[in-house]
C-alpha cells in the first residue's frame, strides 16, 4: 500500500521533514500545495522561492490563487492524503473531500489544549513547561479533529524561534511516521474533548505591565518571540528610561549586565532588548494611552 | 465572449506582457503553468523573478514532468492557453485540454529557425532580420499553422538585456491580432511541408571561435552565442584564446572601437569589445579545446 501524498505547507523544513517521513513509510510525495507569501506576513520572503525550489523534482507545485481553487488544483494530483503544517487559509469542505483518506494536520501543541494559530506563544505565554507536537484528522472545525499522534518536549529556557524550531524538527518527523502508521492500520484517532480556541495576540497585549508577577511579565515577553497579532503589531514593548523598546529576552533570575525592574512580585532582569522601528513608532503614540499608565508603574517600581 | 487563458512561460516580461495583452482583449488569464529553474544560483534567481511578476490572481502550477500538464491544465478549465519559452515538447493530451488549443510565440519567421534557440541561430545564419510568430501549436515543435508573422530587423547586435525589451511591442502588437484571428475562427495559414529546418542547441563545435574564418562569420557566432544555451554540460561559447588564456567573447565589431583588441580573421581585422573570464571549472574543461 503506497498512498499518493501531497503535503501543504509555507514553512521549508517543514517540506523537508514531512517528505522524508512520508518517503520512510513508503508512500509517495506527489504534489506541494502552498501559497505566494507576497507581503512577507508568514515568513521570509525567500520562502517562497524555498519551497518552489525545494521540492523534490518529482513533485507537482501548486499555488492557488484563492482558496476556492485549493479542491480543483489538489484534485489534478489525485491525492490518496494531504499532510499539512503551517498554511494560513482555512480549509474548506471540498477540498478537505478531495484526497481519499482526507487530510491530516500537524499543530504544534498538546491538543485539545491551545487550538489556535499561536499555539507556541499562548503554550508559554500559558506558563506551561512542554510543548507539545500532534497529528489529528482535519475536520471542518480548527484543530478540532481525532488524534492520531501525539509528543512533547519540554520548554526549557527562553530561546529564540530560529534555534527553537529545529530543535522540533525531528520531533515532528517522528510524530508523523506514527500518525502514518496508525493511519495506515486504520485507526480512525482519539477524538477530542474540551479545549480551547486561542486567537492572535492584539495590541493591547503589547506592553509589559511591571505590576504583574514577575513570571507572567516574563512568559508574556518571551510568548512575543512566538507570537502575532491580526494588526502586524509586535510586543512586548517597556519604557525603558523614557523611551520604548523591545523586551526579547528577560530572566527571573540575576544575569549579569542586565537591568533589573520590580515586577509585582519581585524582580526581573532584561537581558536583551531592541530599538523600534520608524514605522512602529508613530502607530504606538495613538495606541499607547493605557499602556502609558502601565509604563509609568514600571518606572516608578524600577525606583523603588 | 470571453476566455479563460492560461499563461506558459519561463520569462517575466513574457508573462506581464501576455497578461496585459490578454485582459485588453477582454480575455481573463486565469493561470500561468511553469516549471521550476534548474537548479544553482541562476535557476533559483529566475523563479524569484517570475513568482515576483505573477499577477495575485493567477494561479501558478508547476508540473514535475511531462504527463502532469494535462491535469494540471484541466484543473482550471482553460479554453485556450498561450506560450512562449516553455522548454517541453506538450504531449497530446494537454494540447487538447483548452478547446481553443495552444497559440505558442515562436521567435522566428517560421518556417525558419524551428528549435529551442531560434534567435541564437538567425544571428549565427548571418540573417538581417528575424521576426515573432504565432501560431497554433500541434504535436510537433513550431510547426503548427500561423496566424500573425512580424519581421524584425536585427540592427546592430546588442546583449539580449538590451535589445528584447525593445521588442516587446511587436510581440504584444501580434498576439493581439493573433487573438483576434481565433476570435473569428480563421484557420491560420499551413506551413509548407519540408519548407522548415529545426535547429537544436549550438554544441562543440561551435564553442571556439576560428580566427581562419571571415571576419563577418566570426563576429555573428560570438554574438550569437549571447542568446543561445546549452544544456548537456559542455562549453558555453564563444571562447577564444587570448595572450595564452581562455577567454569568453561577450561582444565584438566588425568596425574599429576604441580600446578594443584587434584580431585578424581569414579575410580581415575584427575588434573584440568585451570578453570574461572562465569559471574555474570551465577552465579545467577548455584546457583540451574540442577538435
Amino acid at each position: 500500500m503506497s498512498w499518493r501524498v501531497v503535503i501543504v505547507t509555507r514553512i521549508p523544513p517543514v517540506l523537508a521533514g514531512f517528505d522524508e517521513a512520508i518517503r520512510e513509510r513508503g508512500h509517495k510525495p506527489v504534489g506541494l500545495l502552498t501559497m505566494l507569501d507576497r507581503d512577507g506576513r508568514y515568513g521570509p520572503e525567500s520562502w517562497n522561492t524555498d519551497l518552489v525550489m525545494g521540492a523534490a523534482p518529482d513533485m507537482d507545485i501548486l499555488l492557488p490563487a484563492r482558496r476556492s481553487s485549493l479542491a480543483p488544483l489538489l484534485e489534478a494530483v489525485r491525492p490518496d492524503l494531504v499532510v499539512c503544517f503551517g498554511f494560513p487559509w482555512k480549509i474548506p469542505a471540498d477540498a478537505l473531500a478531495a484526497p481519499t483518506l482526507g487530510w491530516i494536520n500537524c499543530h504544534p501543541s498538546a491538543l485539545p489544549r491551545h487550538r489556535g494559530p499561536i499555539p507556541i506563544a499562548w503554550a508559554i505565554r500559558s506558563g506551561d513547561d512542554e510543548i507539545g507536537i500532534t497529528f489529528h484528522r482535519m475536520d471542518a472545525e480548527l484543530d478540532t479533529g481525532p488524534i492520531l499522534a501525539q509528543r512533547t518536549m519540554p520548554l526549557g529556557e527562553p530561546e529564540p524561534p530560529e534555534s527553537f524550531y529545529p530543535r522540533l524538527g525531528p520531533l515532528y518527523v517522528e510524530t508523523l511516521v506514527e500518525a502514518l502508521q496508525r493511519l495506515e492500520a486504520g485507526d480512525e484517532g482519539d477524538v477530542q474533548e474540551g479545549g480551547s480556541y486561542e486567537t492572535f495576540f492584539t495590541a493591547d497585549d503589547g506592553w509589559l505591565d511591571l505590576s504583574r508577577p514577575a513570571e507572567e511579565v516574563h512568559r508574556l515577553a518571551w510568548a512575543w518571540r512566538y507570537g502575532a497579532a491580526l494588526d502586524g503589531s509586535r510586543g512586548a514593548l517597556l519604557e525603558f528610561d523614557g523611551k520604548a523598546v523591545r523586551v526579547l529576552t528577560s530572566s527571573l533570575t540575576e544575569v549579569e549586565n542586565a537591568s533589573r525592574v520590580e515586577c509585582g512580585d519581585g524582580p526581573l532582569w532584561i537581558v536583551e532588548t531592541e530599538e523600534l522601528s520608524e514605522e512602529e513608532l508613530p502607530s504606538l503614540g495613538r495606541r499607547s494611552e493605557g499602556a502609558q499608565a502601565g509604563a509609568a508603574t514600571g518606572s516608578t517600581s524600577s525606583t523603588t | 465572449m470571453s476566455w479563460r487563458v492560461v499563461i506558459v512561460t519561463m520569462i517575466p516580461p513574457v508573462l506581464t506582457g501576455f497578461d496585459a495583452v490578454i485582459r485588453d482583449a477582454g480575455h481573463q488569464p486565469v493561470a500561468l503553468l511553469t516549471m521550476r529553474g534548474f537548479d544553482g544560483p541562476g535557476g533559483t534567481e529566475g523563479t524569484a523573478k517570475l513568482l515576483a511578476a505573477a499577477p495575485r490572481d493567477l494561479e501558478i502550477l508547476m508540473p514535475a514532468r511531462r504527463k502532469s500538464l494535462a491535469p494540471l491544465l484541466a484543473s482550471v478549465e482553460p479554453d485556450l492557453v498561450v506560450c512562449m519559452a516553455f522548454p517541453w515538447k506538450i504531449p497530446a493530451d494537454a494540447l487538447a485540454v483548452p478547446k481553443h488549443g495552444w497559440l505558442n510565440g515562436h521567435p522566428s519567421l517560421l518556417p525558419l529557425h524551428r528549435g529551442p534557440t531560434p534567435v541564437a541561430w538567425a544571428i549565427r545564419a548571418g540573417d538581417d532580420e528575424f521576426g515573432i510568430s504565432f501560431h497554433k501549436m500541434d504535436a510537433e515543435l513550431d510547426t503548427g499553422p500561423i496566424l500573425v508573422q512580424r519581421r524584425i530587423p536585427f540592427g546592430e547586435l546588442q546583449p539580449p538585456d538590451d535589445f528584447f525589451p525593445t521588442i516587446g511591442p511587436v510581440v504584444g502588437e501580434a498576439l493581439a491580432k493573433a487573438l483576434a484571428k481565433l476570435e473569428a475562427g480563421e484557420p491560420g495559414t499551413v506551413q509548407a511541408d519540408g519548407s522548415g529546418s529545426y535547429e537544436t542547441f549550438f554544441g562543440d563545435e561551435a564553442v571556439w571561435l576560428d580566427l581562419a574564418r571571415p571576419a563577418a562569420e566570426v563576429h555573428r557566432l560570438a554574438w550569437a552565442w549571447r542568446y543561445g544555451m546549452r544544456f548537456d554540460g559542455g562549453l558555453k561559447g564563444a571562447l577564444l584564446e587570448m595572450d595564452g588564456t581562455p577567454l569568453r567573447v561577450l561582444a565584438t565589431s566588425l568596425t574599429e572601437v576604441e580600446e578594443a583588441t584587434r584580431v585578424e580573421c581569414g579575410d580581415g581585422p575584427l575588434w573584440i569589445v568585451e570578453t570574461e573570464e572562465l569559471s574555474e571549472a570551465e577552465a579545467t574543461q577548455s584546457s583540451a579545446p574540442a577538435g
